[in-house]
Order: C-alpha cells, then sequence, then structure tokens
C-alpha cells in the first residue's frame, strides 16, 4: 500500500483529483477553487447562486443569494481560507455541482456546501464524491476525525453519512428566526423549539470510515 | 385510512413545483429513493415533508416518517412509493396500538 504523504490546504487546492467508482473507473472530477480560477469565478458563479438558492432549506442560515454575493463569497472566503476547500464537480466536462470542507485543523474537518445542482453521471455519484472527499482528509490532511453537521429531515444525506461510518455526536432542537430577506435556525431548549427537524453532529473517525473503494 | 391516496396527493403537490419532464409518476412501482429515482435531495426531502403535513391534517397527529429507524433497515422503506406505503401503515398501526 502506498504511503500517503501529508498535505497542507494550500497544496491539495493546486490539483485536481479523480473521483473512482467501485470498479475504478473515473466517473467525475474534483476541481478546487483557488488562486488559478479567480479569473473564471465569474461564469461559475452564476450557476452556483441558482443551486444555492435552491438548497437553502438545508443551511442553518438561509438568505436569499445572489450572483455578486456568491462572487464575494468564493473570492473573500473560499479561495484565499486556508482552513477550507471547495471543489467543484465535473462530470464529462459539466460542471454539476461542488462539494467541500471547512473548518480544517490539524485535528479535524467539517463536511460544507454539497450541492449536486444538476442533474448528469451516475445516481450514486455523489457517494463517491463524499467517499473521496474523505479519504483526501484522512489520507492527506490527516485529520483525526470529520464531523458532519445537517437538518435531521435531510435523510438523503443522512443515509449517505451513516453507510460510510458516521455516528451521530449530538441533535439539538431548533427555533427559527426571521427577518425580511435573512433566517436563522438557532440552536435552542425543546420548549423553545418552533420547527420539527433538529440539528445533528455526525462523527467521522478514521476507524470507523467504510469507504466505498 | 387510504395511505396511497395520501401518497398520490403528495405527489400531485410536490409535482406543481416540478418541471414537466421532473414530474414524478403515480404509480405504486415510482422510485423513490436511490437509483433510478427522478426526484434529487431536496425534492426528496420535500416530498417526505409534504405526506407528514398532510399525515397530520387526516390523523391530527405528527408522525415522522424519515428518522432513525426508517434509516435502519436494511431495505430502505423510501425505496419506492409501494414500500413507503408499507412503512407508513405500519407506523400508523404501531400509533393507533394495533
Amino acid at each position: 500500500m502506498p504511503q500517503c504523504v501529508h498535505k497542507t490546504v494550500p497544496e491539495l487546492k493546486e490539483d485536481n483529483i479523480d473521483v473512482r467508482c467501485k470498479e475504478g473507473k473515473i466517473i467525475a472530477v474534483l476541481k478546487p477553487l483557488n488562486t488559478k480560477v479567480l479569473s473564471l469565478v465569474e461564469d461559475f458563479a452564476a450557476p452556483m447562486t441558482v443551486w444555492r438558492n435552491k438548497a437553502m432549506g438545508f443551511f442553518k442560515t438561509g438568505f436569499i443569494a445572489t450572483t455578486e454575493r456568491t462572487i464575494s463569497w468564493l473570492k473573500n472566503s473560499v479561495i484565499p481560507a486556508d482552513n477550507k476547500l471547495l471543489f467543484l464537480i465535473y462530470v464529462e466536462d459539466n460542471l454539476i455541482g461542488h462539494f467541500g470542507l471547512c473548518n480544517i485543523t490539524s485535528e479535524s474537518a467539517e463536511l460544507d456546501n454539497a450541492i449536486r445542482g444538476e442533474k448528469g453521471g451516475k445516481s450514486d455519484l455523489f457517494d463517491y464524491v463524499e467517499n473521496t472527499i474523505l479519504k483526501i482528509a484522512f489520507d492527506e490532511l490527516k485529520v483525526r476525525c470529520i464531523y458532519g453537521r445537517l437538518f435531521s429531515n435531510n435523510f438523503p444525506a443522512m443515509s449517505l453519512h451513516k453507510r460510510l461510518g458516521f455516528i451521530e455526536n449530538s441533535r439539538s432542537p431548533l427555533k427559527l428566526v426571521k427577518n425580511q430577506t435573512e433566517w436563522e435556525y438557532i440552536e435552542c431548549s425543546p420548549e423553545e423549539a418552533n420547527v420539527r427537524f433538529q440539528y445533528i453532529e455526525l462523527i467521522l473517525t478514521r476507524d470507523n470510515f467504510k469507504p466505498f473503494n | 385510512m387510504d395511505v396511497l391516496k395520501i401518497l398520490f396527493d403528495s405527489i400531485d403537490e410536490l409535482n406543481l413545483d416540478l418541471d414537466s419532464e421532473e414530474k414524478i409518476l403515480k404509480d405504486e412501482n415510482t422510485v423513490v429513493f436511490g437509483e433510478n429515482s427522478g426526484l434529487d435531495s431536496i425534492g426528496l426531502v420535500n416530498f417526505i415533508t409534504i405526506i407528514e403535513e398532510r399525515l397530520e391534517e387526516e390523523t391530527g397527529h405528527f408522525v415522522t416518517i424519515a428518522d432513525e429507524r426508517a434509516l435502519s433497515f436494511e431495505d430502505s422503506p423510501f425505496k419506492t412509493i409501494s414500500t413507503l406505503r408499507n412503512y407508513i401503515e405500519m407506523l400508523l398501526n404501531e400509533q393507533q396500538g394495533v
């Protein structure tokens, strides 16, 4: 078995990564957002904005995304960050979504911003995308554990995380607080909860990881 | 209670928000979750939410369909409309102490 070398976040932002299915065939390519793509940000910010608005119900903090806001987020919060990786997912040169890691430290990382915005590729493509990202985190970033935070009603994501070995670490009731353009789900006591679903933190350790390939 | 009718009514409601090529068929064999499902994650979660709301209207009780237990089955209860109906009927029977 080849010895994996520890890589830093900036190093991982340099190269594309193949996503392989169980049989070893390349089914997608992960392209990291880095300074080399700064001039192209405006091209993919538009579809990303559409996806973000469609998926906003899965995020703890919600707002109306605009292309300008997405560009600013990519340029200022994603690309220069040394604790965050965001990969664009390409299937046969078509951009179909993104997936990443945030809050990366020497000890841990957190799954972040998983959105399949377009149809295309295998139906279980995201299973292998997540599988690949978890391998990067364990084998190259060498973290000891990975967190997944999501709403309890997001059962497709929950199902995938659990098949890969995540276990529930905590569960909190939620209170939805809204103003005209933004909203936030705040962790609260059971008495204060005003939505049916909860906020779940899952955790995956190296020992519990059940890779698909 | 006619659970299949609730599921079909829920499909009608869900389809209102879907483009014509994305609309899902009112058929017991329609695949809901997994390979060959026409629904993406967002569609799936919306569909389950609609069903839970309709069940609450019918029964007066909130029935959680997608929870830890549902995910623990080796054969997913969300696989098709038919398996989902069976699972919901089981939940309702349990709730009624049958």
